[in-house]
């Protein structure tokens, strides 16, 4: 057993083994002998001694206990001993050697990040120094299996996270911190103080940031990123995030030593272990409760009985445990991902508002909600997270009065929104059939086909666009029902049936008259648009449209069929997407009691 | 003649010259100026450069200040005083004569 003191070593407590405390009063008194005849002797054996409290201190902060006699062998090794401060340096090892030194030469060897030759993580030359081979072959190697196979990124952030850095062996790091670097800023100095903290060069994160905005400048059409300013967005995060490096000791923190992803491997860890502690105590809790229970129960039985029940009430404990903790994660990654869905959507169907809302103060309200009831939330989750992950307590208070009363702007236009569109829809236009002209005197079968308004499409981008089908001044909707009916008379004919909502009665019957919707028919043909279209000035007001046609007994129709066109027992169907390389056509005919297939299925059957 | 005596004196120059210009390149605190060398693959003893500073700044080279530290006790950062920065420049114009002297001369050799 080892005694422990704690002792007051220049400004902090230090609890220290008795052995370890010997050990630093030799070296101390072998200074003191050393620096006998040396002017400024006191001011010397003084600096020696803060640093050697600071090392401590940096010891305990990491989650030592307490000093041990190997800690202090370990700052006296990278001190030095009196003897060798004269004469013993640059003595020609190179920091490889060193290195190897600095692991003691009993124990394996180990695979460590090189920091001291790094580009990114230092993850190459450690391989290289490991396998001994030439650091120059490794990254080839990686960059092969990046471009050539496109997964060498995957093993490369694996071993990035898990291999410590060769920073963690030496005693004496400064742990990093992120700060703005504003000495070397261009806007806010966001870039650079990222760059210092991951010890790459800053152009590498500048350009990253300025990615996005290349690709807008190169594919012009490009929806997504036209609208999203991404890194523009993430680039304010961070500005909230990070704070300023004023002092110089927040400069030396913001440089330190190359800890990177360690410490925020570091921070993350703790917060696993905060999560393992509550989900424990929640286990216990539950187990204690059952435990009562089961007690009342088994109070008469054998103590092996006991013994089962609380080993079986243990394993659901533990079951329970892990199931709510499972359900918890998945429903706070769902929360998360849901969030981000979104962002993504509202972002990209954001140029699609001028089909709905209409004057100065919807569109207000349109822009208040997608900046305030749905970016800023975004930002100040992942503010939050990357404040958490930093630890950075600074301006909490601020930023969440900020946060919050910016989200009730949000709401505030959110309702507006709706409000104001709510009146728009008051209203249903009055509908009435409306009699397509057809000739269809000797038609003895109509063939029906949809016909889909299609237009030029940039190949090379995925819009998600394409699904809401729209151009650029013009948006397509398939709200078009199709009802098959009898003919009272003995030829085919086919009625429209607009609707539209309106404010009022009449603004809905003015919209319902200059509604564009198109049937076409030549022969025996008959096109009918598979979708209404809705150009910026009239608006979305849930325009829709029923056709109803008109079949003679005795006649026939062919009708596109497909899965999700079934007609239902009131020979009604309604149009939806469909995949239309799969559409075949069906022939029905027409008989006193409804429609029939040909092989003399009635219509409702076909399911 | 003492190999050890001359290469020592010689690092002990040298070691000088480094210091001064970490230190000029900006304020400086002696951990960091440790980690500025090893990262040049310099490898010195901590207790090598707390008697240097004090040298250096009785010799009024250097002088520092007391900059409040979050983790405990104020710390020392140094800088350049006028006659450091004079100094330094003497050292720099020698070094740079005496080591493309000395490149010249042992270059020849081979």
């Amino acid at each position: 057993m080892k005694q422990v003191i704690n002792i007051n070593y220049h400004g902090r407590i230090i609890p220290i083994e008795i052995a370890a405390h010997d050990l630093l009063k030799t070296y101390t008194a072998g200074l003191q002998v050393h620096f006998e005849n040396e002017e400024g002797k006191e001011e010397i054996i003084n600096d020696i001694e803060g640093r050697i409290s600071e090392l401590f201190h940096e010891q305990l902060t990491k989650g030592a206990v307490c000093i041990t006699e190997q800690d202090v062998h370990a700052i006296i090794k990278s001190m030095g001993m009196p003897e060798d401060f004269e004469t013993e340096m640059l003595s020609g090892h190179s920091t490889k050697s060193d290195t190897k030194e600095n692991n003691f030469s009993s124990a394996p060897k180990r695979l460590f990040r090189d920091e001291n030759n790094k580009v990114f993580g230092g993850v190459c030359s450690g391989l290289a120094n490991y396998f001994n081979i030439d650091v120059i072959l490794v990254r080839v190697i990686f960059i092969l299996m990046f471009f050539g196979f496109g997964f060498g990124l995957i093993p490369y952030l694996i071993l990035w996270i898990a291999v410590p850095s060769s920073a963690t062996k030496s005693i004496g790091s400064i742990r990093k911190k992120l700060y703005r670097d504003t000495d070397e800023k261009m806007i806010a100095g966001v870039c650079s103080g990222l760059a210092n903290y991951f010890g790459i060069k800053v152009w590498i994160v500048r350009t990253l940031f300025l990615l996005p905005v290349l690709s807008m400048i190169f594919e012009w059409n490009h929806f997504f990123f036209n609208v999203s300013p991404s890194s523009f967005i993430i680039y304010i995060i961070f500005w909230l995030v990070m704070p300023e490096a004023k002092t110089t000791s927040e400069k030396l923190e913001m440089k330190g030593k190359k800890i990177d992803v360690d410490s925020i491997k570091q921070s993350i860890h703790e917060e696993m272990n905060d999560l393992k502690d509550r989900a424990k105590s929640l286990g216990k809790e539950a187990a204690a409760v059952a435990g009562e229970k089961t007690k009342m129960i088994a109070s008469d039985s054998g103590s092996a009985l006991k013994k089962l029940i609380s080993g079986v009430i243990k394993v659901v404990a533990f079951i329970i445990k892990g199931f709510v903790y499972t359900i918890l994660t998945i429903i706070g990654l769902a929360m998360f991902l849901v969030l981000f869905v979104i962002g993504v959507t509202s972002f990209s169907l954001f140029p699609l508002k001028d089909f709905l809302v209409s004057g100065i103060w919807q569109n207000a309200f349109a822009w208040g909600t997608l900046l305030f009831f749905i970016v800023i939330p975004i930002i100040g989750i992942l503010t939050w997270v990357i404040r958490r992950i930093g630890k950075i307590k600074r301006n909490r208070f601020a930023l969440r009065t900020a946060f919050a009363s910016l989200w009730i702007v949000g709401w505030v236009a959110l309702t507006g929104l709706i409000v104001t569109l709510g009146k728009d829809f008051k209203r249903v236009n009055n509908p009435y059939e409306e009699n397509v002209k057809m000739d269809t005197g000797n038609v003895n079968k109509l063939l029906v086909n949809f016909y889909k308004i299609r237009y030029h499409k940039n190949d090379q981008t995925i819009n998600l666009a394409d699904l809401i089908n729209a151009e650029e001044d013009t948006l397509y909707i398939d709200n078009v029902g199709l009802k098959i009916k009898q003919s009272t008379n003995d030829s085919f004919h086919v009625t429209v049936k607009k609707m539209v909502n309106g404010e009022t009665r009449f603004a809905a019957d003015t919209s319902a008259s200059i509604m564009h919707y198109n049937i076409l028919q030549k022969d025996s043909f008959l096109l009918i648009d598979k979708s209404v279209g809705i150009n910026k000035r009239e608006k979305f007001r849930n325009q829709n449209v029923v056709v109803t046609i008109y079949v003679p007994i005795g006649k026939q129709i062919q009708l596109p069929y497909s899965k999700e066109i079934v007609v239902k027992k009131n020979s009604e169907m309604k149009l939806q997407f469909w995949d239309e390389s799969k559409v075949e056509s069906r022939d029905y005919i027409m008989r006193v009691d409804g429609l029939y297939t040909l092989d003399g299925k009635a219509s409702y059957d076909w399911e | 003649m003492n190999i050890d005596n001359t290469s020592s004196q010689m690092r002990k120059g040298i070691l000088e010259f480094c210091i001064l210009s970490v230190i000029k390149q900006g304020e400086a605190y002696p951990s960091d100026i440790i980690t500025k060398m090893k990262s040049a693959n310099l490898n010195i003893f901590e207790g090598t450069l707390y008697p240097l500073l004090t040298r250096l700044k009785n010799a009024e080279l250097l002088t520092y200040r007391w900059v409040e530290s979050n983790s405990g006790p104020p710390r020392k950062y140094f800088s350049l005083t006028e006659r450091g920065n004079e100094f330094y420049n003497e050292l720099a114009t020698t070094w740079k004569e005496l080591s493309d002297a000395v490149e010249k001369i042992t270059e020849q050799k081979i």
